[in-house]
Order: C-alpha cells, then sequence, then structure tokens
C-alpha cells in the first residue's frame, strides 16, 4: 500500500511539474501555439489531466487550478482567445500545489 | 562639472553596498559615452567596497562592480569574476551555491554562455545546478536562432550542456526546448533524433504533437510523418512507456489518418483504445470522423461507429448527419443501425429512421427500433401512423407496452377533446 501511495504521488508530482512548464511555453509567446488546434489540444490536454487530479482531492490550490483551467478552455472554445491572465492564475495554483 | 558634482554627491548615499554600486552604474554610462571620468567613478566603487563589513556582502558588490565593468566592455570585467568565484569556494556550501547563482545569472545578462556553463560546475546543489543549466541552455538556444553562422559549432555546445542537465523533469524540458530551435532552424532531423532522448510520457506527447503540427505548418509533414512515428514507437517500447494510443490521436487529430491508423496496430487492447481515440476525436475534429471511419478495417469500423453513434444521440446535430448516413449505409452490424435509427429521431427525421428500421432483419433488433419511432409519434401525437407501426413490433412484451401507452394516450387525447367541447359550451 505504501509503495502504491508513494507511486501515485510521484505520478501526481509529474503530472503537475510537467503543466507548469508547459505553461512557461504557453506564455512565452513563442509561434509554436500559433496554431489553433495545437494550442486547443495543449489546453485540452491539461484540462482532463487537471480534471483527474481534482477530483477526489481535498486540496484547495489543485481545484483553483482545475476551475481556472476549465475557464480557459471555455474561452478558448467559445471565445477562441486564450487569456493569459487566467493561465497565470492556473500556474500560479499549481506552484502552490507543487510547493506542498 | 555636473558630473565631476554628481560624483562627489554619491557619497551622501549611507548604505555602502548601494553606493559601490551607484558609483559602478555611473562608471558604466561613462564609460560608453568615452568620458575617461569613468576611471575615476570605478575607482570609487572599489574603494567603497572596503566600508562594508559583511565579507558574503563583499562579494556580492564585487560581483556587482565587475558585472557592470563588462557591460561597459572593460575586459577586467572576467578577472574579477574568476577571482570572486575563488574567493567563494572558501565559504560553506550553501553560500557558495548562492554566490555562483549570481555570477551565472550575471553571465547570462551578459551574453557569455561558456563562462556561466563554465561556472555551473561549481553548483553542488544538484537541483540548482539543473535548474541554472536549463537557463544556460534556453539562453544559448536564443542566441542560435537568431544567428545563422558557425551553427554547427553552437550545436555541439547544446548538445555538451544537455549532457549536464541530468535530473527530471529538468531534462525533459530541456530537451523539448532544443527540440524547438531545431525545428525553427531548419534542422527537421536533428529535432526528430532528439525526441529520442524523452524518457518522461508527457513530454514525449506534447512534443510529438509540436513537431507535427510544426512540420505541417510547413507541407513538410507528409515527409517526416513515418520518421516521427517509428521513433516515438521506438522509444515506447524501449522505455516501457505506453504513448501508442497517444500516438494514433496525434496524427489522427492532426489529420494523418494513415498514420494514425499505423500506431494504433501497435496498441495492446485495441478495441477499448479505440473507441477513446474516436471519442476524442468526435470532441475536437469531427470532420476528421469521416474519414477515419471509412480508413478502418470494417470490424474496427464497427466498433468506432457505435461510439460515434452513442455520441451522437447524447449530443444530437444536424450537422453530423452525414456520418450517420454513412454509418447507415456502410456498417452492416444492426447494432448499430439501430443507435441510427435512434440519432434520426432525435433530429425528427422519422421517415429516414423508419426506413433504416425497416431494413433490418434482426427481429428483436427490428422491434426495438419500430419501437423507438412508435414512442416517438406517440409523443408528437401522432397516434394512427403509431398504431400502424406497433402492428409490425413482432416482440410481444414490447407491442404490449407500446399498446398499452397508445391506448392511454388516446384516451389523454378523447378526455382533452371533450373537456375543450365544454368549455366551449359553457362560454
Amino acid at each position: 500500500m505504501q509503495i502504491l501511495e508513494k507511486l501515485t504521488g510521484a505520478e501526481k508530482k509529474e503530472k503537475i511539474e510537467f503543466m507548469l512548464r508547459l505553461i512557461d511555453r504557453l506564455l512565452a509567446d513563442d509561434d509554436l501555439f500559433t496554431d489553433k488546434i495545437l494550442l486547443m489540444d495543449t489546453v485540452e490536454e491539461m484540462y482532463f489531466m487537471l480534471r483527474q487530479l481534482a477530483l477526489g482531492s481535498k486540496d484547495e490550490n489543485l481545484l483553483n487550478a482545475f476551475e481556472k483551467v476549465a475557464i480557459l478552455r471555455y474561452y478558448l472554445q467559445n471565445k477562441d482567445a486564450l487569456d493569459k491572465e487566467i493561465l497565470k492564475d492556473v500556474k500560479n495554483s499549481l506552484a502552490r500545489v507543487a510547493s506542498r | 562639472m555636473l558630473i565631476e558634482e554628481v560624483l562627489a554627491s554619491v557619497d551622501v548615499i549611507q548604505n555602502p553596498y548601494l553606493k559601490a554600486i551607484t558609483y559602478a552604474r555611473i562608471g558604466t554610462r561613462l564609460a560608453l559615452a568615452k568620458n575617461l571620468l569613468y576611471e575615476k567613478a570605478f575607482k570609487k566603487a572599489f574603494d567603497t567596497v572596503g566600508e562594508i563589513d559583511d565579507p558574503i556582502e563583499i562579494l556580492r558588490a564585487l560581483l556587482t562592480i565587475a558585472f557592470y565593468l563588462g557591460k561597459a566592455n572593460m575586459k577586467s570585467s572576467k578577472k574579477m569574476f574568476r577571482q570572486v568565484a575563488e574567493d567563494a569556494t572558501n565559504f560553506p556550501k550553501k553560500v557558495r551555491d548562492g554566490i555562483f547563482k549570481e555570477i551565472i545569472s550575471y553571465m547570462l545578462q551578459l551574453n557569455e554562455i561558456d563562462e556561466a556553463f563554465y561556472y555551473s560546475n561549481y553548483v553542488s546543489n544538484e537541483k540548482l545546478k539543473n535548474e541554472l543549466l536549463v537557463e544556460i541552455l534556453k539562453k544559448h538556444l536564443e542566441n542560435l536562432v537568431g544567428e545563422k553562422i558557425r551553427v554547427i559549432h553552437r550545436m555541439r555546445k547544446i548538445d555538451l550542456i544537455i549532457e549536464h542537465i541530468t535530473k527530471e523533469p529538468y531534462r525533459s524540458y530541456a530537451i523539448a526546448e532544443i527540440i524547438k530551435t531545431y525545428l525553427k532552424i531548419g534542422e527537421y532531423d536533428r529535432a526528430i533524433l532528439m525526441i529520442g532522448e524523452l524518457k518522461n510520457k508527457y513530454w514525449l506527447k506534447q512534443t510529438v504533437k509540436e513537431v507535427l503540427f510544426y512540420l505541417k505548418h510547413k507541407n513538410l509533414d507528409k515527409k517526416y510523418a513515418g520518421r516521427l512515428l517509428n521513433v516515438a514507437i521506438d522509444i515506447s517500447e524501449q522505455f516501457n512507456i505506453d504513448i501508442n494510443e497517444d500516438l494514433a490521436v496525434v496524427f489522427a487529430v492532426n489529420g494523418d489518418i494513415k498514420h494514425s491508423i499505423t500506431a494504433l496496430k501497435f496498441i495492446k487492447n485495441k478495441e477499448q483504445k479505440l473507441a477513446e481515440i474516436v471519442k476524442i476525436l468526435i470532441q475536437r475534429r469531427p470532420e476528421i470522423v469521416l474519414p477515419y471511419l471509412q480508413a478502418l478495417s470494417s470490424k474496427d469500423a464497427e466498433n468506432a461507429s457505435k461510439v460515434v453513434m452513442n455520441y451522437l444521440i447524447n449530443n444530437p446535430s444536424k450537422e453530423y448527419i452525414h456520418i450517420a448516413k454513412y454509418i447507415s449505409e456502410n456498417i452492416e452490424s444492426e447494432q448499430v443501425l439501430v443507435k441510427v435509427v435512434q440519432y434520426y429521431l432525435k433530429l425528427g427525421e422519422v421517415v429516414e429512421a423508419a426506413r433504416i428500421a425497416s431494413g433490418l432483419r434482426d427481429k428483436r433488433l427490428r422491434s426495438l427500433a419500430l419501437g423507438d419511432i412508435a414512442h416517438y409519434l406517440l409523443k408528437n401525437n401522432q397516434i394512427g401512423d403509431a398504431i400502424d407501426l406497433v402492428m409490425h413490433v413482432e416482440d410481444p412484451k414490447l407491442s404490449s407496452v407500446l399498446i398499452s401507452e397508445i391506448l392511454v394516450k388516446v384516451v389523454d387525447q378523447e378526455l382533452k377533446k371533450t373537456s375543450r367541447g365544454v368549455d366551449n359550451a359553457n362560454s
């Protein structure tokens, strides 16, 4: 059981670190993400990853991050714009999860 | 002379650290403007360092002065950095790491990549060292994109730096950054080869996706897609990272159906994964769904169609009617066809629904489909049509239920009519 817990903890950490750096890339104004579909897919990826982490979690920061990414995804789908301020909020919440 | 007066006035600053830095900043400006007073300014800066008590503070002040000397293009800057670095080695690890972190940060600001890389060797904390190396690498990559000359030499330096970045998550991130740069300078083969260095599932997936999209924009995706897929499959087998499913999605989302289906072949529990892939496709790229179904083998297409129809029933929209039409014409499974009937009913296309339902051979399924239609008609008060239909429902259980529904409905209507009649008589 202990090993399993350790393993799942590691996976969570890995995912959060991945997302933190992915957000850095998104914020870097790279022409890589001018492709709408790629941008959408990347945000979608984060959304599903965070949803999976947030379900059953009591970590307020994690839930916050999920809430923000859901809003981000909605804006992207319906208003066609990546709201960088919200993305920064996601990053801040995730950074707090990581620092625990 | 105003400048001389300014230099004299700096003395009013009480904090000796700030005072020294102020002299140095003025010195840089004067030197760049070729004003000879710069010598005096820097000399005063050094003299002021003597007023600082704390030894660490002294080193930090010297570093800052060295940085401003560097900004003024003075050769003595590098020598000073070396001297401070040497002195710093006498301090305990934590302090030392802090000083080297500052040195490296200054080096990057002065765009001295080699020097920064050299000093990173002195950092003892592995995590910090990796973090700093990533920064150094990023700066180096930035330079690489702008400049066309000596690219080969500079690329060799990339390999050298990445060799020293050994810890995750820094390594994966660094590799992803390198791949991005290779793409930008047109080194596509190198970019694809570099993917082989990734050992983290998430980065692998993300990077393959980025490379593929980038190549697509350059209209090179056809040329490199096969190679890309091979590299990715190799890694996933070698390190037991199962990303074939993700690859199939990545290629499919990108519209590269052929390679998506190749990736599909390597998936272990294919049936379940195919369902997931199709679900993602219909959510994210509905226009790919039809060609995807066409490209699948008949058995896979049948399974995929089931998923598609389930989704369409839950999200009925006319937009997808061509997909349903294709499925109704090409998929043999009658179970799937029943779902098509349900979808048409959701859209209100009774005639089309009835046409498909009447073609079903399986008695039970036909009954089910006809029952659905009858139910729909009842809901829309077309009782006469519903009765006709129920006559064809062969499943006795289902027909009983339907007849019961119909009878109740008829009474309802009759009562409504008479109550209206009463209302009319009263008025």
